[in-house]
């Protein structure tokens, strides 16, 4: 147990650039401005139905923007996971170690995924409490996981595959970037965020589970991928 | 520990053959695997490393198929891969303690082996500075502190010395003697006098096969009666060229070169016999194997 939290802690310090903080704070930032600029809708709902109404509001333009923002703090953290030696050419040293291959991509998966579940909260939270927007922290924290479990299934599968970090960011930013711009269309029923219904018919929930069962086929697809690289 | 290499065949996509029909045994000590680039030093010790797998044939260390047990194979050997690196954002002890934890070292253990290698190897004093400032030098330091943790019985080492400077690779070269002391050490290079001064027994690879096998003096003693040394001037230094491999040359006081070279037949000019190295041995396999690949395409 004890070797095994040693092993994790290497693996976070070697999956965290820089790169993470960034974007937690642009996240951050764009949220906090998101809300500044919505105070004045957000007062006339609180005057006119109610404080609780206009806390619902705030709660549900944060989700929105967290679920964008917030998706690809999941790459950053984890994309790497199967890359991450042969990007510091340390492939063949790792490769050449005892443990089963696909185990040492797995924990630093785990490391990073960690991470991310840990820092997403923070962002609504700090950004709830700048702009003195009450609204709950929760459903805020939870939207962005299914989209981020899918985009981390994608760069992982992606970059496995092509044996390329940025290959596998790029792949996974163009379907991000895509159902930003025009929601549903490359996606289908695997749509990534929720604003504006893309797809009639497809519950929110079964797309949900759909986006988080996706990611954890991908992401198993690019572990077997690399067990299998370099033998 | 034994590594047993059995009429073994590489061929990666695209139909190029790195390995054909290579057979070699090796036992405790130090084993030299020399031979020019592209000879198939590399992709023989991936084999044995387990990082890939043969077209034909078989490879066992210590008794154990590295096809069908690489586990077993990867807890008994210490790699040290050519052009060695490592994550810059590590320190030389963190990054030793990461791979002691993968290769399943407990606790006290990690940290005294750790210990004892930065100071065997010489990076005590590097120990807590990021791998991203190192040398070359300290990098393969590293690197053969890394492969050695868990004190494996059999050590590979891939051109560890390629790029060192000659302090640097003299001092490297002592510490593989001194582990080849009380374990087996697979040593590639394509430095002949790395595998003269430290091995006691090694092969040399040429396109892919075995061009010799035995000690360092018996492959000198291949060159025995084709080692020359010859006076001549630019003219005949031209002549001597063609026909010979010229070991060395310098210039003369009175304008001409003074050369040694190996080949089959006397050269022309003013000649001495030579007592062979072990490079001209070398250089006279090589020749001996490249005049018999040349023969064998033209029959083809």
């Amino acid at each position: 147990m004890r070797k095994e939290a040693a092993l994790l802690r290497h693996e976070a310090r070697l999956m965290l650039s820089w790169g993470f903080p960034g974007t937690l704070f642009l996240a951050f930032f764009i949220l906090a401005v998101v809300l500044r600029e919505s105070r004045t809708e957000l007062l006339v709902v609180a005057e006119g139905i109610g404080p609780g109404a206009a806390r619902l509001l705030a709660g549900a333009r944060a989700v929105r923007v967290a679920e964008i923002t917030l998706a690809p703090l999941a790459v950053i953290a984890a994309g790497h996971a199967t890359t991450l030696d042969d990007e510091a050419r340390a492939g063949e040293v790792v490769r050449s170690l005892p443990p089963w291959r696909p185990a040492i991509p797995l924990r630093r998966l785990a490391a990073g995924w960690a991470a991310f579940v840990l820092a997403v909260p923070v962002v609504p939270a700090l950004a709830g409490l700048v702009t003195s927007t009450g609204f709950d922290v929760a459903p805020v924290a939870v939207a962005p996981l299914a989209p981020a479990a899918f985009l981390t299934g994608l760069v992982l599968a992606a970059a496995t595959l092509l044996r390329s970090y940025p290959a596998g960011v790029a792949a996974a930013m163009a379907v991000w970037a895509s159902d930003l711009l025009r929601p549903g269309v490359l996606t289908g029923p695997l749509y990534l965020f929720q604003r504006g219904n893309p797809m009639e018919g497809v519950d929110l929930v079964a797309n949900r589970l759909a986006l988080g069962l996706a990611g954890a086929a991908l992401a198993a697809f690019a572990l077997w991928l690399y067990g299998r690289q370099g033998q | 520990m034994d590594v047993v290499i059995r009429n073994v065949s590489k061929v990666y996509r695209g139909g190029v053959k790195a390995l054909d029909g290579v057979s070699l045994s090796v036992g405790k000590g130090m084993f030299g695997l020399l031979g020019p680039n592209g000879a198939g030093k590399s992709t023989l010790l991936r084999l044995v490393a387990t990082l890939d797998t043969p077209t034909a044939g078989q490879v066992t260390v210590g008794g154990l198929d590295c096809r069908k047990h690489p586990g077993e194979v990867r807890r008994r050997l210490g790699y040290l891969p050519q052009a060695f690196a490592a994550f810059r954002r590590l320190t030389a002890l963190e990054f030793l303690d990461y791979v002691g934890l993968l290769k399943g070292l407990d606790n006290p253990r990690r940290g005294r082996e750790i210990g004892e290698l930065v100071e065997q190897v010489g990076l005590a004093r590097a120990a807590r500075a990021r791998i991203g400032t190192f040398s070359g030098g300290m990098l393969q330091r590293l690197g053969i502190a890394q492969a050695l943790l868990g004190s494996p019985p059999l050590l590979i080492v891939d051109e560890p010395t390629a790029g060192l400077d000659p302090e640097e690779r003299v001092r490297f070269r002592n510490l593989l003697a001194d582990l080849g002391q009380d374990r087996t050490v697979v040593l590639s290079t394509h430095i002949v006098a790395d595998v003269e001064r430290a091995c006691g027994d090694l092969a040399l690879l040429f396109e892919g096969r075995v061009a010799f096998q035995g000690p360092p003096l018996t492959l000198a003693e291949r060159a025995s009666g084709r080692v020359w040394e010859v006076a001549t001037d630019r003219e005949g230094y031209e002549r001597v060229r063609l026909s010979h491999q010229v070991v060395a040359s310098r210039a003369a006081a009175d304008g001409g070169f003074l050369l040694r070279v190996v080949g089959d037949k006397t050269p022309p000019g003013e000649v001495r016999a030579a007592t062979p190295t072990v490079e001209d041995g070398y250089l006279a396999t090589i020749r001996s194997a490249a005049v018999d690949c040349v023969s064998k395409a033209a029959a083809f």
